[in-house]
């Protein structure tokens, strides 16, 4: 287990010891909603881009279920579906609690915490299914857990697909 | 569209019902077919080789399925429609009604939103009653352990993802809700007994609660910490067995844990695998890779050979075990991958298997092994397979 997710663990058994449920949704909630956010920085940078990504630090191809940020994720890929990597397809809402797991990326040797944000409120996309599960952990562990629905949060938790955004690098990149 | 039109797009059609009418035999001397009255099937009496499938519908999550076959037949007898995100049913003691646990959005995927423990009459397929319950009961890829049922079928419990735990309580004889019961840091729901479930929590433990008569919390309590969540985490595939629940681990180590009285008592683990084995590679995995026959009091686990990260992978084989001598009996070879097993309660146990990505279900006999016969889907993707 490395640096971050230690103190991820750490800290959400601090908070479930020394809180009740409603104040930690409540606090929660305004946390996540920073969390949620922070990866549309990178997502604006891209779009705003005028030359393409470098695909040598960022290998592969995202409408594959080889594609590296894809290490533990388990539903249908939004590059699929009309998004991409990082955004959802039009007319569907990102789920703003999701979940995070450490994939390595070949093209620059660094680990990525990556975020697996759900896209919401339509019916399944159904293509490109993929499902890897390194680093995946049961349910009575929500944030390491890629089996939970995380439109669970949202207007309407209809599941249409799922993103990987990098969010951070690892200690170990 | 044009009549002359019309008239040229049919001429086909006309000239086909011609030629059908033309070859059509001679009428015979032998009597005519009766007239029939149209009606709808109830089911005939109960057999231990009847066996529910919940259909996730990964295609389309919020019609979600419940199918009845009977293996002996290998025949379809009914179907339940059972709203969005499919785990799985609770039934009564003796299966004469099926309990579903149910999500539904006034407009199909948006809308106002509802959840449901709606009651089905059996005999019947068709519904007889609904419990409203609190709309947070929990989604996502299906698990067994979202829902149970207290020993003596009074109550039905329904596991609520927020992402904070709770379960919603509901009262089976007055088919209403009786209370929502936090469960902060612990997830899933094990019955204990006939008024107290468990739940399995991050920091190893298992926390059980009792409830009242009414269905609401009367007290709870936590096991020591039995199991490592980070170093060799139990999956929320376990088995009970009496007063027992059999947790099993990534790396197949089997945790018993007593739950006769309110403090839950771990016992001693054992292993399913080998060291040589894991080094192998060897591991339990599947979405339901765990079953139990309570008469011949044995284990049946999916394995596969695919390493680490394999907890979810179904397996080519399952292994049986002695569950009180802690020893591998006998090994049954699957035709096709599996990751979800089912064994049903009878002296003459049928072992059913499944995957979610083969839309078929494998009858063996749990006994001797023999493939008996393969009832192709729909379910389009079968997830649990249980029995009466």
């Amino acid at each position: 287990m490395n640096w971050f997710d230690q103190q991820v663990t750490r800290l959400t058994r601090q908070i479930a010891a020394r809180t009740s449920r409603r104040s930690f949704l409540a606090r929660a909630g305004l946390g996540l909603a920073g969390v949620a956010a922070a990866p549309l920085l990178p997502v604006a940078r891209a779009y705003g881009a005028s030359t393409p990504l470098d695909v040598a630090q960022d290998p592969g191809d995202p409408s594959q279920c080889d594609y590296w940020r894809y290490c533990a994720i388990d539903g249908f890929l939004c590059s699929c579906c009309g998004g991409t990597a990082s955004s959802c397809p039009p007319g569907t809402e990102i789920s703003p609690v999701t979940w995070i797991g450490t994939c390595h990326n070949p093209g620059d040797g660094r680990d990525y915490i990556i975020s697996y944000n759900d896209c919401c409120g339509k019916s399944s996309c159904n293509r490109c299914t993929c499902n890897r599960n390194e680093g995946d952990r049961p349910i009575y562990q929500p944030a390491k857990s890629n089996d939970i629905n995380w439109c669970l949060a949202n207007t309407s938790n209809a599941y249409h697909c799922s993103l990987a955004v990098v969010i951070g690098v690892g200690s170990a990149g | 569209m044009p009549l002359a039109a019309t008239a040229r797009r049919l001429m086909p059609l006309v000239c086909a019902l011609g030629l059908i009418v033309s070859t059509a035999p001679a009428v015979a001397d032998t009597p005519a077919l009766p007239n029939e009255q149209p009606r709808v099937e109830t089911l005939p009496e109960l057999s231990p080789h009847w066996f529910l499938v919940n259909d996730f519908n990964g295609p389309g999550t919020m019609d979600s399925k419940v199918y009845l076959f009977d293996a002996d037949s290998g025949r379809m007898l009914g179907m339940l429609s059972t709203g969005a995100w499919r785990n799985v049913v609770e039934t009564a003691p003796d299966f004469g009604t099926i309990y579903s646990p149910e999500t539904y959005y006034s407009r199909g995927t948006r809308g106002e939103r509802t959840d449901t423990v709606t009651f089905y009459d059996t005999r019947t397929l068709s519904v007889k009653g609904e419990a409203v319950i609190p709309p947070r009961r929990a989604s996502g890829l299906p698990h067994r352990a979202y829902s149970g049922r207290s020993d003596d079928g009074r109550f039905v419990y329904v596991s609520n993802m927020t992402p904070a735990n709770s379960v919603s309580v509901v009262n089976t004889e007055t088919m209403a809700f009786a209370s929502e019961v936090e469960t902060a840091g612990c997830a899933m729901i094990y019955p204990t007994g006939t008024r107290s479930f468990a739940a399995l929590c991050s920091d190893g433990t298992l926390q059980n609660v009792r409830i009242d008569d009414n269905g609401a919390l009367a007290e709870r309590s936590r096991s020591p910490r039995f199991f490592d969540p980070e170093a060799d985490p139990i999956t929320e595939k376990a088995i009970r067995l009496d007063n027992r629940w059999y947790f099993i681990s990534f790396a197949g180590q089997v945790h018993p844990v007593d739950v006769s009285a309110l403090a839950p008592v771990p016992g001693t683990p054992w292993s399913l695998l080998t060291k040589d084995e894991l080094e192998q590679g060897y591991r339990v995995g599947g979405l339901g890779f765990a079953a139990v026959h309570e008469g011949t009091r044995e284990l049946f686990v999916i394995v596969n050979q695919d390493g680490p990260d394999a907890h979810k992978n179904p397996g080519k084989e399952v292994r049986v075990y002695d569950i009180d001598e802690t020893r591998l009996v006998r090994t049954i070879k699957l035709v096709a991958d599996a990751g979800i097993i089912a064994v049903s309660r009878d002296a003459s146990p049928r072992l059913y298997a499944t995957n979610m990505g083969i839309p078929a279900v494998f009858v063996y006999d749990a006994t001797t092994g023999a493939h008996l016969r393969t009832i192709e889907g729909p379910p389009i993707t079968p997830t649990f397979v249980q029995v009466p």
